[in-house]
């Protein structure tokens, strides 16, 4: 999953993007000005967007309504200083999915960002079941024919993606895009590498592997609907 | 004493009016009813008194003129009689009389009259036992001629009962008490709702200002808006307060809205950084950096908290409490010094150039207060290896003149009008990069009013930013 931070007190977003790498384990990109944010979140497929109203050259409700008039549908979180409930109506009634007012509990913001990921990809529930397999979203434990998988966090991360897109081709463009942040370093087969580690940990010598392989399109968890 | 409504002041004064004029039309028409009554039977009188007086001049023998007289006052019948008598002055002894002859003296109609006689030649008319109660004797209006007749002089005294006047007199009068009465009765019961209608307007003005709330002042309620004429000057008036209390209000709440965001913005940063580091245990040296960075915040809102605290004070009170002789020359020297050793290390430098030696009238810790933030200002926004300039001139007129010049000028000509409200900050993000809270212009610009100054700024690319105060000069001077 990668979040998008734009926030112009860069103090405030280092903390939020430290709080949500180390309990979700998501990708995280900043942006400390309006211009930038907007510039971003046009031009990656992020699946959260983390939004400050009052942020230097453009402003945030701005950058929401071009979002959405580009028709873009990634959840918006607002998360402001302004906390009328004229702000509020206003910030929902412009496009957001959410809205949090400074200063705020960063459990709760982190809830908060996993239920609207969770809505994204269409899963109420924080645990999905695939087969044997049970993957809980909320607190990141991977359970295997009922026993518990230690997995690292670029491994998780991989396996959440394919686990809440279950039945979905997913190439290997899409999940660099949406597991990596810009400032991370790839290399053209890290994503086989991370996945023959899925592997080896989940369903060594499986006659029916969990993690397809599907050539020249991508990888795919559960049944493809025909 | 507590004052009298309208509504009670005007029916008094309507009521009382009708009153009297009610109780002046109705004894003008009892006096002129009285009058028409008795002028009747006065003519009546007067016509009996010239034919009584024709008979007597008459040369005819004494039997008929006796069966004459009493022929003319309609002797013998009750109903019209009148009754007469006449004499002479130098006899006791009836001419004639009305009275039967068998009447004993003192039973007599007439006894001579009590009052003073008419002069000879004249007339009066007079009342006989008017106030008589009913029963007794009928009261009898009278004519007492008094003329010379063949060497002698003649009373004739004719009389007519005016009990009719009196009872039709009394009869009005009754009349008169039960409709002026009846119509007072009327009037205080109806001038009380007449009044309340007339008041109509300023009753639904009272209704209409009730509603009125905080919410509602700068909506087009406009009250009243069917006022009568003389209300309107009141509406007029009221208007202009709602309008200046509404924009009083937004004022108040804008700055209440941005004194929270700004608070709340350094709390959110230290709450997100206590609880990030409280989610897994970390190094020593991650838990020493987010303390330091709490501090700082810490520090952030201990100034905001400290300025906003200023600016109450300073709306507190329009004047300065003490003011004291301050020389400016002097306090503007020494501040020079403190923000140089400051701006050497960013690389600018602060320089005093023409100074003249001035005194104002002030508080000292408020002045300095005022320089040491526009100083802090220009070396914040200005270039970073620029020159920040002071300059204090005696002039023009009864002012004193301080200007603070940084060789930056980029602040848009549409900003400037803005810039001494409060929180107000040129990059609207109020972007916390270079510090400041957005409150510094806004204790600039009160406490020069304090000391019943002015502030202006101006800038310009190529002039740079002149921050221009003048100041009352110190009459002792």
């Amino acid at each position: 999953m990668r979040v998008l931070i734009v926030e112009d007190e860069a103090r405030l977003a280092r903390n939020v993007a430290k709080a949500l790498k180390e309990t979700t384990s998501y990708a995280v990109d900043i942006s400390l000005d309006g211009e930038d944010g907007r510039h971003q979140a046009l031009s990656n497929p992020y699946d959260l967007i983390v939004l400050d109203l009052m942020l230097p050259k453009v402003d945030g409700l701005e950058i929401l309504r071009d979002l959405r008039r580009h028709g873009s549908r990634v959840p918006v979180l607002i998360l402001t200083a302004k906390d009328t409930t004229q702000d509020i109506v206003q910030g929902l009634n412009s496009g957001s999915d959410d809205y949090l007012t400074k200063p705020f509990d960063m459990g709760e913001f982190l809830a908060r960002c996993k239920a609207l990921v969770r809505r994204t990809y269409d899963r109420p529930d924080p645990v999905v079941s695939v087969g044997e397999l049970s993957v809980d979203t909320a607190s990141r434990r991977v359970t295997f024919r009922g026993q518990p998988v230690s997995l690292r966090a670029m491994e998780y991360r991989l396996l959440e993606y394919l686990v809440l897109r279950t039945g979905q081709v997913v190439s290997k463009e899409e999940i660099l895009e949406h597991l990596y942040d810009f400032n991370a370093e790839t290399f053209s087969n890290v994503i086989e590498v991370y996945v023959s580690a899925l592997r080896r940990k989940l369903d060594a010598g499986s006659p029916c592997p969990l993690i397809r392989t599907v050539r020249n399109q991508g990888y795919v968890i559960g049944d493809v609907p025909t | 004493m507590k004052p009298l409504s309208i509504r009670l002041q005007l029916s008094l004064m309507m009521s009382l009016l009708t009153l009297v004029i009610i109780t002046v039309l109705s004894v003008a028409a009892y006096i002129e009813f009285e009058e028409s009554l008795l002028g009747n039977i006065d003519a009546t009188l007067r016509a009996i008194g010239e034919g009584l007086r024709a008979e007597l001049e008459d040369e005819e023998p004494q039997e008929n003129r006796l069966a004459e007289l009493r022929a003319f006052t309609g002797y013998g019948s009750r109903e019209y009689a009148s009754q007469c008598r006449i004499w002479t002055d130098a006899n006791e002894v009836d001419l004639f009389s009305s009275d039967p002859p068998e009447t004993p003296a003192d039973q007599r109609f007439f006894r001579p009259p009590s009052s003073e006689p008419p002069a000879v030649g004249d007339f009066r008319l007079f009342d006989i036992a008017r106030d008589a109660r009913p029963g007794t004797r009928r009261p009898l209006r009278a004519l007492w001629i008094r003329y010379p007749l063949r060497e002698q002089i003649v009373n004739i005294v004719v009389a007519r009962s005016s009990y009719h006047v009196y009872h039709e007199l009394g009869e009005f009068l009754r009349l008169l008490l039960v409709t002026g009465g009846g119509i007072t009765l009327i009037a205080l019961l109806l001038v009380p709702r007449i009044v309340a209608w007339g008041l109509r307007p300023i009753t639904r003005a009272r209704g209409q200002l009730e509603q009125i709330t905080h919410r509602s002042l700068g909506q087009e309620n406009r009250i009243m808006g069917d006022a009568p004429v003389e209300l309107r000057p009141f509406r007029t008036a009221l208007d202009g307060m709602l309008v200046r209390l509404d924009k009083a209000m937004r004022q108040q709440e804008r700055l209440t809205a941005d004194a929270a965001h700004e608070l709340r913005t350094p709390l959110a940063i230290m709450k997100s950084t206590l609880q990030t580091m409280r989610m897994q245990p970390r190094k020593v040296t991650e838990y020493e950096e987010g303390v330091d960075e709490t501090l700082q915040d810490i520090e952030r809102m201990e100034q905001l908290v400290g300025q906003l605290l200023t600016l109450a004070r300073l709306d507190a009170g329009d004047e300065v409490p003490d003011p004291v002789e301050v020389r400016l020359d002097a306090l503007l020297e020494s501040l020079a010094d403190v923000f140089n050793c400051r701006a050497r290390r960013q690389g600018a430098r602060v320089i005093c150039a023409n100074v003249a030696a001035v005194r104002v009238l002030g508080n000292e810790t408020e002045l300095r207060q005022l320089f040491s933030n526009l100083l802090d200002n220009a070396l914040r926004y200005g270039p970073p290896t620029g020159v920040v300039r002071i300059t204090l001139q005696d002039g023009p007129g009864p002012w004193v003149t301080a200007c603070v010049h940084d060789e930056g000028g980029d602040i848009p000509p549409d900003k400037l009008p803005y810039l001494f409200d409060r929180f107000y900050r040129v990059d609207p993000s109020r972007s916390h990069a270079y510090g400041g809270s957005g409150l510094g212009l806004a204790i600039a610009r009160q406490t020069v009013q304090r000391h019943h100054g002015t502030i202006a700024i101006t800038s310009d690319p190529q002039a740079g930013t002149v921050v221009a105060i003048q100041l009352p000069r110190s009459p002792n001077a």
